[in-house]
């Protein structure tokens, strides 16, 4: 089995704890994925997100800019009010295009860029949510090759995310947070 | 999103149309971010019902008048006046103040598209006393947005939405100072737009045509990959006199680009540099 590279996640309302706990699970060593995050925010100037996970994740964590290399062993989000893709060799990119299903970022548009792109070595992630956003995009995760999940119904905050998802295709699976990490470890 | 494509057929048809508007055209995507060119051709097939963009290619290559159709599509006109107000609190704080010493200015909007930016910086400037000895030259690849710019026509959304970015930013009067709503629409002062040259330029292909004071490009370079954002901040360099200002999008900066050198973080937060 070829690792991952990498695991695209997305969350909206109720998400921020849920990745909290997944980035405080990562390894202190390894760490041989990329980590990207679309979370959808209210606030459209500043997030701080980036502080506040930086403080409990063993890896670095940081918003993505413009032309920046995927870099494993590294914890990056969306800055708010941009979509965030990954381009063919491996960068991000940046748009200010329209919202796509009223959000930007959009977790479906980052997931389609990124499943062509990585394959067989990604991974896909829906967390908590109150819209379906993602649900095409794990759907193309899956078509590449890659891995689906959706956060474990019972646990999420608002179910609609992970339910649209797992209502989508019998591949993606329901998971505790936790378990999507020790099943990327596996690969390793 | 899009359903079954096969994707290398689907890259390679990409890239031979990136290609044919380069070859005939001049129209050049070539250094522009795949993903983002990639969407907006998904986008196309839709509106024009092309099966392929094999199919956007012939229309293309055959048919009158449909450049202008495709150029609208794949450029991206998102923009509002006032965006990211404090971006304009520092300009008024940081950067006109420095203005105000020079017996005349040239200001570079690179990316105009319709217009909102120049606006905003039209009330800014006459909000500082710097309108009537400025002139602006606003850029843009599509002639389209332009014309749309030039005529100063909005919809009283697009008001709306700037009034609270306005106050944010500064503004010492109202909107409604500047603009004049009637029939559903919303007109800006034409004397406002008086000192601004709207003009067609690509960051791609075109040259510098001017020694500028300012120069404001936002959200422009998020879609173009290293190379073309190096040529686009050489042009700025060499268009700025000394100690003359660059202002980018909140996203964009420097750091990564070959041109670094030649500036120096004014504000850094806000994307505001200077050329040393």
């Amino acid at each position: 089995m070829k690792p991952f590279s990498a695991i695209v996640i997305g969350g909206s309302a109720g998400s921020i704890e849920p990745l909290h706990d997944l980035l405080r699970s990562l390894p202190e060593t390894g760490g041989r994925f990329a980590v990207v995050c679309v979370l959808h925010l209210m606030n459209r100037q500043r997030s701080l997100l980036p502080e506040i996970y930086r403080a409990d994740c063993p890896w670095p964590v940081k918003e993505a800019e413009s032309t920046e290399p995927v870099l494993p062993g590294t914890v990056y989000l969306a800055p708010p009010d941009y979509h965030l893709s990954i381009e063919k060799d491996r960068t991000f990119a940046l748009s200010n295009e329209e919202a796509v299903m009223f959000s930007r970022p959009s977790i479906d548009l980052l997931f389609s860029s990124a499943a062509p792109v990585y394959k067989h070595e990604l991974a896909g992630l829906i967390l908590s949510g109150a819209n379906n956003d993602g649900t095409d995009g794990l759907l193309r995760v899956l078509k590449h090759g890659g891995q689906a999940f959706a956060q474990e119904i019972a646990t999420a905050e608002f179910k609609e995310m992970p339910r649209a998802a797992v209502a989508a295709s019998p591949q993606i699976r329901e998971v505790d947070i936790p378990k999507v990490v020790e099943f990327l470890n596996r690969r390793f | 999103m899009s359903e079954d494509i096969d994707d290398s057929a689907y890259d390679l048809e990409t890239e031979l149309l990136i290609e044919a508007l380069y070859q005939k055209f001049h129209y050049d995507f070539r250094h522009y971010a795949r993903s983002s060119v990639k969407r907006r051709l998904q986008h196309a097939l839709s509106r024009f019902h092309c099966p392929t963009i094999s199919h956007i290619q012939a229309r293309l290559l055959h048919e009158n008048g449909f450049l202008q159709e495709l150029i609208d599509v794949i450029t991206v006109p998102t923009t509002e006046m006032f965006r990211d107000p404090t971006y304009y609190a520092a300009l008024r704080t940081e950067v006109l103040p420095v203005l105000k010493t020079y017996p005349s200015l040239k200001i570079w909007i690179a990316g105009t598209s319709t217009g909102e930016e120049v606006v905003s910086f039209c009330i800014l400037l006459k909000e500082e006393g710097l309108l009537e000895k400025t002139v602006i030259y606003a850029t843009d690849i599509n002639q389209r947005v332009l014309d749309q710019a030039s005529r100063g026509i909005y919809d009283t959304e697009t008001i709306k939405r700037a009034t609270l970015n306005y106050r944010e930013s500064g503004g010492k009067g109202m909107i409604s100072d500047y603009v004049s709503v009637a029939y559903g629409s919303a007109r800006v002062d034409p004397n406002l737009l008086k000192n601004v040259v709207f003009s067609s330029h690509s960051l791609a292909t075109d040259a510098v045509f001017g020694e500028m004071h300012l120069v404001s490009c936002r959200n422009v370079m998020i879609y173009f990959d290293r190379p073309l954002q190096n040529r686009a901040t050489a042009l700025f360099r060499d268009s700025l006199v000394r100690g003359g200002f660059l202002g980018l999008g909140s996203r964009e900066s420097m750091r990564f680009l070959d041109t670094a050198p030649a500036f120096k973080a004014l504000n850094e937060s806000q994307r505001l540099y200077q050329k040393l």
